[in-house]
């Protein structure tokens, strides 16, 4: 699955750069076409992820009824909402106060990695806290 | 909370994977079970029950509660 997503990520950074590229170098109606066609890669890109992500939970059982990994991932989500909160309102202040677009693309950029951030630091102390010393028995009979 | 799921799954002669693929969850959750780390949900508890042939009482016991099943808590009256 990381292998995916990172070939994903890979192909939509380099579709991304060459759009924009191509938004800075055209005319203005080429420009407005190039930078919608981003929103649509930035979208699907997300939509990608999502299914890579889904189809290997389903083939694990790792968000079925009951999985230890679907209740982790609820506890992280609890705990990032606060961060996201804290995340938000430090990032609105910083546009407020700077009012350059420019600046604010770049806090808009940073908070959502930091978002992330945040949910898979706390994901990965769950697991390590509920699973510490996982896999030292045997997988098969 | 403790439980006898390790203790059943090896007497059934069951591997982690057999367990978790019986219960339709991760191999990950039954470790997490047979660590104690997890506690269960009660559709999951029934599952477990069901699948060793067992009550869930005879599966979970709750720390707090003495062999008798009373609980230890002294009350206040």
């Amino acid at each position: 699955m990381k292998k995916q997503i990172a070939g994903i990520l890979v192909a939509g950074i380099a579709a991304m750069a060459a759009l924009l590229a191509w938004a800075n170098a055209a005319g203005p109606t080429e420009e407005l076409l190039a930078r919608v066609l981003v929103a649509v890669l930035i979208v699907g890109l997300l939509i990608s992820l999502q299914l890579v992500k889904r189809a290997h939970h389903n083939r694990t059982l790792a968000h079925s009824e009951g999985s230890v990994e679907k209740e982790l991932a609820l506890r992280a989500q609890s705990a990032a909402y606060i961060d996201a909160l804290v995340i938000m309102v430090l990032a609105l202040a910083a546009i407020a106060v700077s009012g350059a677009s420019s600046f604010a693309l770049v806090v808009i950029v940073s908070a959502i990695v930091l978002l992330i951030l945040s949910f898979w630091v706390r994901y990965q102390l769950e697991k390590r806290q509920v699973l510490t010393g996982a896999g030292d028995e045997e997988s098969h009979s | 909370m403790k439980n006898h799921i390790a203790e059943s799954r090896r007497s059934a002669g069951w591997s982690q994977e057999d367990l978790a693929s019986l219960l339709s969850v991760s191999r990950q959750t039954v470790i997490a079970l047979e660590r104690g780390k997890y506690n269960p949900s009660l559709p999951l508890a029934f599952r477990l029950a069901r699948v060793f042939g067992t009550t869930i009482e005879e599966l979970f016991h709750d720390e707090g509660v003495g062999s008798n099943g009373s609980d230890p808590t002294p009350s206040s009256g």
